[in-house]
């Protein structure tokens, strides 16, 4: 079972780095270079917190960006492709391959955070002469709601479009970073009923923003150990129930 | 020979773009930033609205607040939407330690709003409880322009019980409760803010202010020179220097130097005849 899953996960790694999805590198090193070099010297001393700043968050923003792209359309694809037929042929089950296509999307994403922290870290010595390491609890957390809204892409994309999923993908990750004014409003409702369909979204959408330490760690504040164990354990969780979720669809889904 | 053909017209149309978006530009009537500040949302509003990227929306405020900052100064010097603006950043990165002491300098300074100002240092005092800088900042301001000696005093002894607290904290502290001679101890605080501060903006504010201070105390002992001789002190600063009215010419801030003006009668410094 294993060896099948990682066989999917490599092929789907592969498959995103032979469409070039490492080209994001690029454009992540010209923003941060550009921004040391042209915005930090105007920011009157708050250059390298600004530099923290954006590296902290293009690497999330970036990693949304391949999510929304790649993660949007993985199961689409074999499907549009009809190479589906041979997988299904096979004997391998469908939420192996779905389990294989969402661990490919994650290594792509922890391949493309971590060439991008060592570049953020390179330009952090280079113009102040080192980063912290408690940077890399913010960057750390990121991956995180990524994982989570990686397994929120893989869902869509075993129901719809590519292109619907990347629209219903992105409203999720706009909600997720809602859901506390969403559990601050519905109590505020009036009857049980309406206090009930608040509560429910505010616990069925992923609270994202249990996530964002960026401003903690850019301020010098510790990351309090107990909450990111705790929202790796929420991550695990929410994306296994998703995948799940999915994969339940997905056994049900007939392709001819 | 096609690809030429498509260079040369790529090159031709990105000509063309540059001097319609140069045309269009003159052709656009110039908004006054103060309108254009009118629709500058609250920081609810922008907080909700940017989701997970806070703090890099409140660089690109502070940027936006530098360069407003920048622009009135040097043309109308008034800064209506400077208090809005540090609100909004405040609230997007309530922990931005720079965006209240910085702003409150300017508020009190520039904008003569002491009142936003310290509401400013308050909001930051609440929002990061141990960063010994906003009281610091508070305790300067009451000092040197609000002259509130024991509301400074406050804030200074404030400052000092904090993590990581200046020791100068503790002196300053020490300085307004003795009720040392009020202009040593304001000099004191504004050149030891001036040692720490990082911004080139408001090193300018500080130094001109120090400059102001230094001018007075030089034409306090000129004028007793004038009293004590019944001429002005017109050969030269050295000599209140050597009738013993101060200690030593203090150092122009500016890397300028003082001097008595015959025309005018009064101590100035070469500084303001350079700008």
């Amino acid at each position: 079972m294993i060896r099948r899953v990682v066989a999917v996960a490599q092929n789907t790694f592969k498959e995103a780095v032979r469409d070039k999805v490492l080209y994001i590198l690029v454009i992540f090193a010209l923003c941060l270079l550009l921004s040391s070099y042209v915005i930090a010297p105007l920011a009157l001393g708050e250059g390298g917190k600004i530099l923290r700043d954006l590296g902290l968050s293009l690497v999330p923003l970036f990693g949304l960006a391949i999510v929304v792209i790649l993660g949007t359309a993985l199961v689409y694809k074999e499907m549009e492709r009809r190479t589906i037929y041979i997988l299904v042929s096979k004997p391998l089950r469908r939420w192996e391959f779905l389990l294989g296509k969402y661990l490919g999307l994650l290594l792509v994403l922890a391949v493309v955070a971590l060439l991008m922290t060592l570049f953020f870290y390179g330009v952090l010595y280079w113009f102040y002469g080192g980063g912290e390491a408690r940077l890399l609890w913010g960057i750390w957390m990121s991956f995180l709601e990524l994982a989570v809204i990686a397994a929120v892409a893989i869902f869509f994309s075993s129901l719809s479009s590519p292109t619907l999923s990347a629209v219903f993908t992105l409203a999720i990750y706009v909600a997720g970073h809602w859901t506390q004014d969403l559990r601050a409003f519905s109590a505020k409702l009036p009857g049980s009923g309406l206090k009930g369909l608040g509560t429910f979204f505010y616990y069925a959408l992923p609270n994202l923003e249990f996530f964002n330490v960026k401003n903690d760690v850019v301020h010098g504040i510790a990351v309090n150990p107990s909450h990111a164990l705790w929202a790796l354990g929420y991550a695990v969780l929410y994306s296994s129930a998703l995948l799940a979720l999915a994969s339940a669809i997905y056994e049900r889904k007939s392709f001819k | 020979m096609r690809s030429l053909v498509a260079l040369f017209l790529a090159l031709l149309t990105s000509l063309g773009t540059y001097l319609s978006v140069s045309k269009l530009q003159a052709l656009k009537p110039r908004q006054n930033r103060f309108e254009e500040l009118l629709y500058f949302p609250s920081g609810i509003f922008v907080r909700e609205s940017v989701v997970g990227y806070r703090n890099l929306v409140a660089d690109a405020i502070w940027l936006e607040f530098i360069q407003y900052y920048g622009e009135h100064r040097l043309t109308d010097k008034k800064f209506r939407y400077l208090g809005h603006i540090l609100n909004v950043l405040t609230d997007l990165d309530p922990k931005f330690v720079s965006a209240y002491t910085y702003g409150a300098l300017l508020l009190v300074t520039d904008v003569q709003d002491s009142t936003r100002g310290m509401a400013l240092l308050e909001k930051g005092m609440n929002n990061i409880p141990q960063a010994w800088e906003i009281p610091f900042t508070a305790g300067f301001l009451n000092y040197i322009f609000l002259r509130k000696y024991d509301l400074a005093g406050k804030y200074f002894a404030k400052a000092a019980t904090l993590p990581e607290a200046s020791p100068s904290c503790f002196r300053f502290a020490g300085y307004v409760a003795q009720k040392m001679k009020e202009q040593d101890v304001a000099l004191m605080i504004l050149e030891e803010v001036l040692g720490k501060s990082k911004n080139k903006d408001e090193q300018d504010v500080l130094k001109y202010y120090i400059m102001k201070l230094h001018l007075k105390l030089l034409n306090e002992a000129s004028k007793t020179y004038r009293e004590r001789t019944g001429k002005p002190p017109d050969r030269g600063l050295q000599e209140l220097i050597r009738s013993g009215l101060v200690p030593a010419l203090p150092f122009e801030p500016h890397r300028e130097h003082y001097f008595f003006n015959p025309d005018s009668g009064r101590v100035c410094s070469s500084w303001v005849f350079r700008r």
